[in-house]
């Protein structure tokens, strides 16, 4: 047996391939229909042409490598976020003892869609509360979900007559523990130079194509993702994204508490446009990240401006154990 | 009287005066499309995204390539950008961890679990694909939940059929150097050795 034949079986074993119902053929092909009865005429591709895509991500690739690798030609770093920098880079990197723990919590707000059978699509904003102790790859992550906000009485109704609340786990928490392989990126191999980290993040940004998001805003994902307080990231390689940030003339604002939010907006053919926010604290710590629907499309049924996506983190603590909460939080 | 049944190419070509001979299309492939899209994202998503590549590739039938007859690759290209946009959507909006990390890559059916050997070794598999790079992890998964080939997956994804044999063969390796890492040799030994003897 070939070893992507056993792949297949192993696949086949977690993910069996699932009968497919009539009903759904049968809305699937109503769909179609409407399209034949909608008489546009046949498009060429926009977003789904990957030679495309990829050309388009190899050409920014070049053009921010090559940016940087002219002589004298770093790119300016927005004030406020190249202050944070500069402050993070004078901090002692935290030292974690054996046998102990980082812990971080991050509160979050998502927008959520649920059903009772033969009902309408409900849409309604989930909060959750997420309590990380990271070694490793060994973690525990506890998740408790709050109570959900609706935009309308209707749906709110809806949702709790068909029970709803308990398939979310609305007033529960869910432990998991892995001890094995971890889900969290690997930070050790990101350069904490940032003109290295920068041509790594443009690698890497070529290497991982999305059609429907832009560079600027996979750039604020990723680095979303690297500073995720559960990693810890040593301050030299925080200071080092910020100021990749800093030099990509996002906008900018300076909170009163010493804080700086950078915002990207962009348009996204189903749910309209939007502005991603990330919110850097004055120790280049990532505080909090936001997504807002300005004018949400039509795949997005929330009002304007909501925000669509939130987390705010803690700052991470190291801690003897899991499930061990700091003491000065 | 034997009717002829028109091949994919025919069935778009002709679909650019008559909507309606795009039919064919959709009873050939649906089922396939829409077991994929359910075992990378779910039962629910994936039966709006299966709808979706059938509304998007009448739309764009246009660029359905004429001197190819098999729209099967073709289709999975789209079903596959749709699988990872909705990965991403899942990301972006930082719902449920668990459900993000398993839309990377393919949908875990919480009533297979007694199927598998153990739940550790479930978990390890998925996180161990997970973590290679999009690049290596989509031409896996593609050929790994589909029955195309390397050369069909090469057209779905628009790269050479070397690369994705490349490709794929570097990230079983990183697949197993990941379970051998995580204390499963003998899982990893499963996955070693030659892929397909598949040229397309």
């Amino acid at each position: 047996m070939s070893a992507d034949t056993r792949l297949r079986e192993l696949l086949s074993e977690m993910a069996p391939p699932p009968e497919i119902a009539e009903d759904q053929v049968v809305a699937a092909r109503a769909a179609l229909h409407a399209a034949y009865r909608d008489g546009a005429p046949p498009q060429p591709s926009r977003r789904w042409q990957p030679s495309f895509a990829w050309a388009t991500a190899a050409v920014a690739a070049v053009v921010v490598a090559a940016a940087l690798l002219l002589p004298g030609a770093s790119p300016p770093v927005d004030a406020s976020l190249a202050q944070i920098a500069r402050a993070t880079r004078d901090l002692e990197p935290e030292q974690l003892p054996a046998g102990a723990f980082v812990y971080s919590q991050e509160a979050s707000t998502s927008l959520a869609s649920s059903q009772v059978e033969g009902g309408p699509q409900l849409f309604y904003l989930l909060p959750e509360t997420l309590d990380q102790w990271v070694q490793g790859a060994t973690e525990q992550r506890d998740t408790t979900v709050g109570r959900p906000t609706f935009f309308n009485s209707a749906h709110e109704t809806a949702y709790y007559a068909g029970g709803l609340d308990l398939e979310d786990g609305v007033g529960q928490t869910r432990t998991d523990r892995h001890g094995d392989v971890s889900h969290l990126p690997d930070i050790t191999k990101w350069s904490d130079d940032p003109a290295t980290l920068r041509d790594q993040l443009a690698a890497e940004l070529a290497d991982d194509v999305d059609p429907v998001l832009d560079e600027d805003v996979r750039l604020i994902l990723l680095v979303e993702e690297l500073l995720d307080p559960s990693l810890n990231a040593p301050p030299l390689l925080r200071a080092a994204l910020i100021e990749v940030v800093g030099s990509r003339g996002f906008d900018t604002t300076d909170m009163p508490d010493g804080s700086v939010l950078v915002s990207v907006a962009y348009e996204d053919p189903g749910l309209g446009s939007l502005v991603q926010e990330l919110e850097f604290d004055e120790a280049g710590f990532l505080r909090a990240s936001r997504l807002i629907a300005i004018e949400p499309g039509p795949d997005l049924p929330v009002p304007a401006d909501t925000a669509i996506a939130q987390s705010t983190w803690s700052r991470p603590y190291i801690v003897d154990g899991p499930g061990v909460l700091p003491a000065d939080r | 009287m034997v009717e002829n049944t028109p091949t994919d190419g025919e069935a778009i070509r002709a679909s650019l005066q008559t909507p309606e001979a795009f039919e064919p299309v959709f009873d050939r492939h649906y089922g396939a499309i829409s077991k994929y899209l359910a075992r990378r994202v779910g039962p629910d998503t994936g039966a709006e995204l299966a709808s979706e590549v059938f509304t998007i590739a009448f739309a764009r039938r246009r660029d359905f390539k004429s001197d190819a007859e098999n729209a099967r690759p073709w289709l999975y290209g789209i079903a596959a950008n749709l699988a990872r946009r909705q990965a991403r959507t899942w990301r972006r909006r930082n719902q449920a961890g668990q459900r993000a990390e398993a839309g990377n890559v393919i949908w875990l059916d919480p009533a297979a679990e007694d199927r598998i050997h153990a739940e550790r070794v479930r978990h390890v598999l998925i996180a161990a694909i997970s973590k290679l790079k999009p690049a290596e992890r989509e031409p896996l998964v593609l050929h790994a939940l589909s029955d195309l080939s390397y050369r069909e997956v090469a057209t779905a994804l628009q790269i050479p059929v070397g690369t994705v044999r490349s490709r794929i063969a570097r990230g079983r390796k990183r697949v197993r150097r990941s379970l051998i890492a995580a204390g499963h040799p003998e899982l990893a030994e499963e996955l070693a050795g030659e892929g397909d003897d598949d040229v397309g």
